[in-house]
């Protein structure tokens, strides 16, 4: 489902606030699937376990209107400025058949962020394992 | 200082068979150099620390021959297909302005990628202290 900035803001607000565990998979450019990097003109490819750590929604309009940090272990970090995607939210019994079983049982929720530019960022909301 | 394909593959196995600590920085765009998304013209930056696990040439989609490579970090990877790349090699190079002073390495050199999309990931070879 393709949402607003003002909804994928309040997600990411949520993931900070209860500091939720995500793996980021990321590509460009990203076409309908991943490809990975072996894929023809994959430029690059990416996958991180990280955590919301900022989210800027108006800081000035030109600049800061919907910027979202991440940051992993190591020093890893991942920044976003998100006014100009596209952002689609999806839950795990929207995957593939085959894929499903295994979605449901990792993950809560994700959400995709795609450039103008073709990069695709999608950031699965991990289940927490009890 | 320009590089070829092949000098800058050289570097990079040369990091990948030294075990040398990696940190690479990436953007889009690069047009005004290393930036911030703060400081707006940047969709996104993202910072990954770690080692170079995988050099290797393959068949490129725009010229015949590209490099790949892959960093592995103990959070993720990042892999990079160099096709019709442009690459830069300074030593010794400045840490980037916005990012905070890292007293635990020291940047020994530093590799730029160019992408042809204005996409660009900058190498820096870090020394433990």
């Amino acid at each position: 489902m393709v949402i607003s900035l003002k909804d994928a803001l309040a997600i990411l607000r949520k993931w900070k606030d209860e500091s939720t565990n995500i793996l980021v998979v990321a590509e460009s450019p990203f076409r309908q699937t991943f490809r990975g990097i072996e894929g023809l003109g994959v430029r690059w490819a990416m996958g991180q376990h990280v955590r919301v750590s900022q989210v800027l929604s108006s800081v000035e309009e030109r600049t800061s209107k919907g910027i979202v940090e991440f940051e992993g272990r190591a020093g890893n970090f991942l920044s976003l400025a998100i006014g100009h995607c596209r952002i689609v939210y999806g839950d795990p019994r929207e995957a593939s058949s085959e894929n499903r079983a295994e979605a449901e049982a990792t993950t809560v929720s994700v959400l995709s962020i795609f450039f103008p530019d073709e990069e695709g960022f999608h950031f699965y909301e991990l289940r927490e394992i009890t | 200082m320009l590089l070829s394909l092949e000098d800058a593959l050289t570097i990079l196995n040369k990091w990948k068979d030294e075990f040398v600590s990696v940190l690479v920085l990436g953007q889009n765009s690069f047009r005004q150099g290393l930036r911030s998304v703060h400081e707006g013209g940047v969709d996104w930056n993202m910072r990954l620390r770690g080692t170079v696990s995988q050099v290797s040439v393959c068949q490129g989609a725009i010229s015949p021959k590209a490099g790949r490579v892959v960093f592995e970090s103990p959070a993720g990877n990042l892999s990079l297909s160099m096709d019709s790349c442009v690459f830069s090699y300074d030593a010794p190079c400045e840490r980037p302005p916005f990012f905070k002073s890292d007293d635990r390495s020291k940047i020994l050199s530093c590799l730029f990628i160019f992408f042809p999309t204005n996409e660009a990931f900058v190498l820096y070879e870090l020394q433990e202290r």
